[in-house]
């Protein structure tokens, strides 16, 4: 009794601060929180109402600056837009030592096309999945954000509500970006019908390298061309001579494969580690469990196999969660099948693995919205100036000097151009070397560095246009519904799959990890999956 | 040293043993992580690590030491953090770990429950963020790294129970002299509170000088960024990288990550400081035990 | 025994202003930056989306934390973190309070510094460094395999071995706290008034019965307070040490999965707000419980020491 009369006496006290406190509050977050009012209105309609005043505003300068299509950003327009300022999440290997020296610059020429300037965001990659999730759920005005399958989730946001669908806004915008790329490219981004992300473009058609030592192709004579575009999970015995012939003589070297959809031929409707795949080949679009099909199970086989010969050093390597090129170039490396082929490739696995590396693709490259989705940036719908972040984006894709600039830094500073043309690293490259083309927008715009062949991004382009297009092009899975059951399934592929990739997993463990995850929910998800393929597919 | 008995000789020789073991414990993992740092990053990988390095070689503090004024930016922001952060910090935890420790206070069991339902409960990550983010606007500031930390319920309630072990009839004699609490608190308890009052400084200023998490969620601007988020963001990148590898883009393999020995050497960097200072700061915190404990 | 007849109401009044007074700073911060968030906890039964405004996003109840009662292993690890917990308290307790009247009891002051300064280190390393460290000798190509070799003996795989992680977890954990956890106890031995130990050498007690009858005794509610609050976090585990340490190696999960650990590797797909606040609340409810009850006990058997 004597103690709840005490604590009221408290909760009096209390109350009185928590008044005071929140008319404190109040007064200083009135902005916000009539941002937050303004943006609780209807999605669309307060879009282009906003639109709409700020062309009114302006004397319709964003319809002159729309309708200009010899850039949409010409010079001309510029002083008839109100100066603003553009807030923009991206992530990468931040900080670099001088990077506001070059977002000062790159700000300078913004401003001087398109009267913005850039609040630059630069988010170290391992925070950036945090930081993402509490900026956008606390509903700030940022206004552009770079999303993707595999980092500050693309889906999963647009389920949501978090970005501004872009249809309008890129035909009116963005007329140069928006015609440089095929229609199944933005397709892929659709989420119920509309665009959410704009596509900054690179390799985007996947199938694994196959990245070889030149110095062991020489010396153990592998016909590379042999194996090129033949390797997949039941063919892997094509390389079983050559392992053993270097093992032989080099018993610290050992294979390295890669669990990933595209080494399989399936199309990954989440991802690896999510059951639900459907197969590249398969016209009917059955949604499957990938670690119960063929192909997965031979190569359970060939692992355990190749574990049993002694040819994985599967004890060292078990303590790591994944191999990455630091054991390369500690030359511990057979080949690396992972990744994905591209053009110029060898380039950058040679300067990773410390010595010359020879590439070929491992099976037929194929287009998937995955591969498409990889890379993208997305608007927010709380942003105050959407239509000035397109044209941003519309600018970054259009001016090589000013995506170079984003890129690599100030030229003769941070990169040099050589007398062929190719970039070469500059004196001062330490100082700002982010190495994220695709990042900051399409990186075929990116100077051709030296030791790529120079028509590197004609090729690529050449490489997307020939992949074939999985059937389930444009097609996005909406994990709301099965959300618990894919948080379920995710940590039991996290418990057994470095032991599959190793070949230690018995047929026991094996049997082990598809019960777990058929009690975490596997077929659930599978149906889910299928049944929104049928009505997308009834829909198309 | 030798005036000490025989009789007292041999637990003394004990106990040392105990500790010197310890001790071993604690450095010989300190000497690892600077003989990482002093070694060949190609050397470690083929051969294995080793107590001390077997090729000399100072990569990684010049990959670290790049551009050393950025680093000196980051010492200067922790340190201001952590003597500001620890002073007031210290100064508003004696006053409610005062008033909790004294029987005669009203307030005292609910106030208690105050304090420790907050070690509990609370509200998340996003409800804070928004809070501090668009209410309190302490974004990209200094006091975003030091309010939050200013009453931490965890030391409050070590430091009530230091507080608790002050004799009462001294404060009661006081009170009949007619001293007003704020005297009684300053002149009286808190010199008598020193070993309890030093141990929560230094575990204040530890707790400055260890966070990443408030840098993390609050602080975008480079010349804000304390020296510990510095390491983390290294760190974390690191192992954000290698571990979602297989859904990341094609390109993204080209990512060249910091050495190891770049790691270990930003890792002593980081603590060196802390390391450097503890022995000045004991000083005075044994000076402070001793004091505190003339008195019976 | 506290009352003090002599001061008037209004005395006492004054008294517990000034003393509210002074607990006021304390108290406005840990309104602000705890209590008024706690206003969100709310997000723990709904399912948010950003056009309705995190207000206004459908209330889902408790389906948010079904997702981790439905799992394979939510038992294991909840096992797994309240038996770690239960180890960490107990022999962490006993080794600090150990370590602190051992360091009582040195005499030459040198030495006392540098240990004090020695224990400390390991605390200043993140469990990140910490991780490198504990590879760098337990590794396939670490420190303690290179000498097994050089021996002769045939190396022992540490990633590959459950049964020894919890162990090496305990000492991982006990090794990096116990300089900071033994000064408290230290600092509260030194609080002690010397009388006490005076009047013992007077009557002729052994060491062992001064810290039996003394030193023990008079420490003990810095124990208990110490224990109740880590009894509070019961349910929590430090992420760092079970995320980094072993390395995410994946057939070590039965014994070294936690809650959190757990819960992010469930979430890292999806990152759901709600269901990661769900989880933190269920944490907070069943160490609020715990602490209740242990609370309550420590009422019953010695009102002193209470929490509140």
């Amino acid at each position: 009794m004597q103690r709840a009369v005490r604590m009221s006496k408290l909760g009096l006290v209390c109350t009185i601060i928590l008044l005071v406190f929140s008319m404190l509050a109040a007064a200083c977050g009135s902005n916000s929180s009539n941002n937050n009012n303004s943006s609780g209105a209807s999605n669309n309609t307060a879009k282009n109402d906003s639109a709409a005043a700020d062309s009114s505003n302006t004397d319709t300068s964003g319809n002159a600056a729309a309708t200009d299509n010899s850039g949409g950003t010409a010079a001309n327009t510029t002083a008839d837009l109100p100066e603003v300022k553009l807030t923009w999440y991206f992530p990468g290997n931040w900080p670099q030592p001088e990077q506001d020296k070059v977002f000062a610059e790159v700000n300078k020429v913004v401003k001087s096309k398109i009267n913005a300037t850039i609040d630059f965001k630069a988010i170290p990659f391992g925070d950036y999945d945090q930081k993402m999730q509490v900026v956008i759920a606390s509903g700030e005005p940022y206004d552009i954000t770079f999303t993707a399958g595999w980092i500050n989730n693309y889906t999963q946001n647009v389920a949501k509500g978090a970005f501004l669908p872009l249809d309008d806004l890129l035909a009116k915008y963005a007329p140069q970006s928006y015609a440089s790329m095929p229609a199944s490219f933005w397709d892929a981004t659709k989420i119920k019908g509309q665009i959410y992300g704009f596509v900054n473009q690179q390799i985007s058609a996947r199938t694994p390298a196959v990245a070889v030592p030149k110095s062991l192709i020489d010396k153990y004579a592998l016909d590379m061309n042999a194996i090129g575009g033949k390797i997949g999970p039941d063919t892997l015995n094509l390389l079983e001579p050559f392992i053993q012939a270097v093992k032989k003589d080099n018993p610290q070297k050992y294979p390295v494969i890669g669990i990933d959809p595209d080494f399989f031929n399936v199309e990954a409707i989440v991802g690896i580690n999510v059951p639900g795949v459907v197969a590249f080949n398969d016209d009917s679009l059955t949604v499957v469990n990938q670690f119960e099909s063929d192909g997965f199970k031979k190569f359970l086989a060939t692992m355990r196999d190749w574990n049993a010969k002694g040819y994985l050093n599967a004890k060292e390597r078990l303590s790591k969660k994944s191999d990455d090129w630091v054991d390369g170039k500690a030359g511990k490396f057979i080949f690396n099948i992972g990744g994905a082929f591209k053009p110029g490739g060898a380039n950058l696995s040679s300067a990773l693995g410390g010595e010359p590396y020879v590439e070929v693709p491992a099976g037929t490259a194929h287009l998937t919205t995955g591969g498409i989705t990889a890379t993208m940036m997305a608007i927010n719908r709380n942003s105050k100036n959407p239509e000035r972040a397109m044209m941003l984006l519309e600018l970054l894709n259009t001016d090589k000097d000013l995506y170079n600039l984003l890129n690599f830094g100030i030229k003769d500073d941070h990169y040099k151009i050589d007398s062929d043309g190719l970039m070469i690293p500059g004196d001062n490259q330490q100082g700002y070397n982010p190495q994220v083309p695709w990042m900051f927008a399409s990186n075929f715009l990116a100077n051709v560095e030296k030791g790529m062949p120079a028509d590197v991004w004609e090729q690529t382009k050449k490489v997307n246009a020939d992949a074939l297009p999985s059937k389930l092009l444009g097609f996005t899975f909406d994990a709301e519904p099965v959300k618990g059951e894919i948080a379920k399934a995710t940590a039991v592929w996290d418990e057994y799959s470095r032991a599959i990739n190793l070949g230690v997993t018995s047929e026991e463990k094996y049997n082990e990890f598809l019960s777990k995850l058929k009690s975490a929910g596997a077929e659930k998800i599978i149906a889910e999956m299928q049944k929104q393929i049928n009505d997308w597919k009834a829909g198309n | 040293m030798t005036a000490v008995p025989l009789k007292k000789r041999i637990p003394q020789l004990l106990i040392h043993l105990v500790f010197v073991l310890f001790s071993l414990a604690c450095i010989v993992p300190l000497i690892s992580v600077l003989s990482v740092s002093f070694s060949n990053e190609v050397d470690i990988l083929k051969n294995g690590y080793s107590l001390w390095p077997r090729q000399f070689d100072l990569n990684a503090y010049t990959y670290v030491l790049y551009r050393p004024l950025q680093l000196l930016g980051a010492f200067k922001v922790s340190i201001i953090v952590s003597v500001v952060g620890t002073v007031c910090a210290v100064l508003f935890m004696a006053g409610i770990a005062y008033a909790l420790s004294r029987h005669d206070y009203k307030f005292k069991n609910s106030l208690s429950f105050y304090v420790f339902f907050t070690m509990l409960f609370n509200g998340g990550l996003v409800p804070t963020y928004i809070l501090i983010s668009n209410y309190l606007h302490l974004k990209n500031t200094i006091w975003v790294l030091i309010l939050p930390y200013l009453a931490v319920p965890w030391f409050i309630l070590l430091l009530r129970s230091f507080m608790q072990k002050i004799p009462y009839h001294i404060i009661e004699s006081c009170m009949i002299d007619g001293a007003s609490e704020f005297r009684i608190f300053f002149q009286i308890v808190l010199p008598l509170a020193k070993p309890g009052l030093a141990t929560v400084a230094l575990f204040t200023m530890l707790q400055y000088w260890n966070d990443w998490w408030l840098s993390l969620l609050y602080i975008e601007e480079e010349h804000l960024v304390p020296l510990q988020y510095m390491l983390y963001r290294m760190m974390n990148n690191i192992s954000f990288l290698t571990s979602s590898t297989n859904m990341m883009p094609a390109s993204m393999k080209n990512v060249v990550l910091p050495s190891e020995s770049a790691r270990m050497a930003m890792a002593i960097l980081a603590a060196g400081p802390m390391l450097a200072v503890f022995p000045f700061f004991q000083k005075y915190f044994v000076r402070g035990l001793t004091v505190g404990a003339v008195k019976g | 025994m506290f009352k003090l007849p002599f001061l008037s109401p209004s005395r006492h009044f004054k008294k517990n202003l000034q003393l509210t007074l002074l607990a006021l700073p304390a108290m406005l911060i840990i309104l602000v930056f705890s209590y008024v968030p706690m206003g969100g906890i709310f997000i723990a039964f709904k399912n948010i989306n950003y056009t309705d405004g995190i207000v206004h996003s459908p209330w889902v109840g408790f389906d948010n934390i079904k997702f981790f009662f439905t799992s394979n292993d939510a038992w294991l690890v909840i096992r797994n973190t309240l038996l770690y917990n239960i180890v960490f308290i107990g022999v962490g307790t006993f080794m600090s309070v150990v370590f602190a009247i051992l360091l009582n009891e040195v005499l030459s002051r040198k030495w006392l510094k540098a240990y004090q300064t020695i224990f400390f280190f390991p605390y200043f390393f993140s469990w990140i460094i910490v991780a490198y460290m504990a590879y760098s000798f337990i590794g396939p190509y670490g420190v303690i395999s290179t000498w097994l070799s050089k021996l002769g003996y045939e190396s022992f795989d540490f990633y590959s071995e459950t049964w020894i992680w919890p162990i090496l977890l305990t000492l991982i954990n006990i090794w990096k706290g116990l300089g900071y956890v033994s000064i408290i106890f230290y600092a509260g031995i030194l609080g002690i008034s010397q009388e006490y130990f005076e009047a013992a050498e007077i009557d002729g007690a052994s060491k062992l019965q001064v810290i039996r009858n003394i030193t023990v005794p008079l420490i003990m509610p810095l124990i208990t307070i110490m224990t109740l609050l880590s009894i509070g976090k019961i349910f929590y585990s430090d992420f760092g040490l079970f995320f980094f340490v072993p390395r995410e190696v994946g057939q070590l999960f039965p014994v070294t999965q936690v809650i959190d650990t757990y819960v992010y590797r469930m979430l890292k797909v999806s990152g759901d707000i709600g269901m990661s606040s769900a989880v933190g609340l269920f944490q907070s409810v069943m160490g609020f419980i715990v602490v209740l009850i242990s609370n309550y006990v420590v009422r019953k058997i010695d009102d002193d020491n209470k929490l509140f």
